[in-house]
């Protein structure tokens, strides 16, 4: 009795959390005229796959389309994302390998940084930005996201569980430090990279109000911006089915990239949440 | 031990560049601005507190301050116990499709907010929508035409919904991690002096998943309240400002009213709140990322 309890909450919410998804899929194969019916078509009546095409090349954005979009988002996250990996586990080495002075202390301040919420500092960025020359440029989407303080941590924590005599041998052996991260730990973290990876890769696609408040010219919109011109631009009611193809454009990249990485992106969870060294 | 230091700190030293220019730096010139009268395209002058003192007094940003509160409130409590609820459910070695429930409850995790936004602009339709076709099969006529998103008591709770939906899988993966990494001798030793299944969560489980529980709140906490794109993607900030939530105030005080000094004093307050909670759980939480 009580298993059969489980599995029904357990399917219950498995549908809730599905239902959305289904629907979507459904509606970007529609008619327009079938998407909002009662009751509800799960169903196409009449399968129109044609929608795809339309929301992805039609250039309604100022001469733009939801691919040209789609380009930019994938760019930014793939460049995030390998800064992230270089950029955290060279510094994720100096954190776990070296002793100094106030080191502890750096590495709790970066950490802090994840107690605060992004939207309350993005007018002082935005000017820092600014005055850097980057408004309405794709690095200004990149640099602030390609060192965080998750990123730190889940490298060092990777790098703390690397044997320090591994390390010991090669300065024996006459390698200098810059030449022992490269060779010998780099190779090692190859879990660490897959994690961080996944975790950048993720966070990045996701961006909105970031990139809302630094892009101004349609050419370097990212895919996030796109869809919500879609949403509140001058829509009628028959241009739903688009926005469900390009919804479900949109939500393929990160679904296919987390079939691969699953268990990276699990492993990434569970070291932030200080489960795991 | 000079190496150490010297190298340490070479290692270290984007760290450093990244923290200054992205944290320290923006953190200095909020304060500042938010001291002066500053209006985008004008110099600015100083005048001291006048801008707190404005902001405490103008209704607009209390009642941001309300919004806030009940959206992060409601939808934290929720996704804490949803998430351990799930979590539990989970945690059971004979369970059969435990690899697809955890795949399925983590699907909205990794989507993002707007693509998903746009099916929820559309579940939440009235007459039309995913929500009214729900309740029009279940013969809930009364509730077909529902304005969630247009009716000032209801929006706040669409987007808890939104948001529970959105992030509860995260956290029950956590959960579940934690659940697995509790030694389980002390459950069994309890079960054999004839404690009950309830219990034996109530009084051992839970103590030793605490840190997880700091863990899960203050992040949900932090992530749930720094919020922007569901609220911007379902209600922008309306019916009657009902939803107009602290991001959505600085933004639009900022980008769309130009009001540098005003906007920058509510962002100085708003990451004080924040902090301010977090502190009051850091102690613990430190303690759950040192161990």
């Amino acid at each position: 009795m009580l298993r059969i309890i489980k599995y029904f909450a357990l399917i219950a919410y498995s549908i809730f959390n599905i239902v959305p998804f289904l629907w979507m899929v459904s509606a970007s194969f529609k008619r327009p005229e079938d998407v909002l019916t009662i009751p509800i078509q799960w169903i196409p009546p009449v399968w129109q796959p044609g929608n795809y095409a339309q929301a992805l090349f039609e250039p309604r954005f100022s001469g733009y389309s939801i691919s040209s979009f789609m380009l930019n988002s994938i760019l930014v996250a793939f460049v995030t994302s390998l800064l992230a990996i270089g950029l955290s586990t060279f510094v994720g080495y100096g954190f776990a390998k070296f002793r100094f002075r106030g080191r502890d202390g750096m590495l709790w301040g970066m950490l802090s940084t994840t107690l605060l919420p992004f939207s309350s500092v993005i007018i002082p960025l935005y000017l820092i930005m600014r005055a850097l020359g980057l408004l309405d440029n794709l690095w200004a989407l990149i640099i602030p996201f390609a060192l965080t303080g998750q990123s730190i941590f889940l490298a060092r924590q990777f790098i703390l569980s690397l044997p320090s005599e591994l390390i010991d041998a090669a300065r024996i052996d006459g390698a200098n430090e810059l030449q022992i991260f490269i060779q010998i730990v780099f190779p090692l973290l190859g879990p660490a990279i897959a994690t961080l990876g996944i975790l950048t890769f993720l966070f990045s696609w996701s961006q909105f109000l970031w990139p809302l408040v630094v892009l101004s010219s349609q050419e370097h919109f990212t895919l996030p911006l796109g869809l919500s011109l879609m949403g509140l631009g001058s829509t009628f009611l028959v241009d739903y089915h688009l926005w469900m193809a390009a919804a479900t454009i949109a939500v393929l990249p990160p679904l296919v990239f987390f079939l691969i990485l699953e268990r990276p992106y699990l492993r990434g969870l569970e070291t932030l949440s200080g489960l795991k060294e | 031990m000079r190496r150490e230091v010297k190298y340490g700190l070479f290692f270290i030293s984007p760290s450093i560049l990244f923290f200054l220019v992205l944290w320290i730096v923006p953190v200095i010139l909020a304060v500042y601005y938010s001291l002066t009268n500053w209006k985008v395209g004008r110099p600015e002058k100083f005048i001291g507190l006048e801008n707190y003192t404005n902001l405490l007094a103008d209704p607009q940003f209390r009642q941001a301050l309300q919004a806030s509160a009940l959206i992060t409130i409601v939808a934290v409590a929720c996704t804490l116990m949803l998430s351990l609820g799930l979590a539990v459910l989970l945690n059971d070695d004979k369970l059969r499709g435990s690899r697809l429930f955890k795949t399925l409850i983590i699907l909205p995790v990794i989507t993002d907010w707007v693509a998903t936004g746009l099916v929820w602009q559309l579940i939440f339709l009235p007459y039309h929508g995913v929500l009214a076709g729900i309740f029009s099969f279940l013969g809930l006529r009364d509730l077909v035409g529902l304005g969630w998103t247009a009716t000032k008591s209801l929006a706040p709770f669409a987007i808890v919904l939104f948001i529970i939906w959105k992030t509860t899988g995260l956290y029950a993966i956590i959960f579940l991690a934690g659940l697995k990494s509790v030694p389980q001798q002390y459950a069994e030793a309890a079960i054999v002096d004839g404690a009950n299944a309830w219990q034996v969560f109530r009084n051992i489980t839970l103590p030793l998943i605490r840190p997880i529980t700091v863990f899960v709140l203050v992040t949900s906490f932090v992530s749930t309240i720094g919020l922007f794109e569901p609220v911007f993607m379902l209600t922008g900030g309306g019916p009657a400002d009902a939803t107009r939530v602290l991001p959505i105030f600085l933004y639009e005080n900022f980008f769309q009213f130009r009001n540098g000094g005003y906007a920058s004093a509510a962002g100085v307050l708003f990451l004080l709140l924040t902090l301010g909670f977090a502190l009051a759980a850091a102690r613990r939480l430190q303690y759950s990322y040192y161990e």
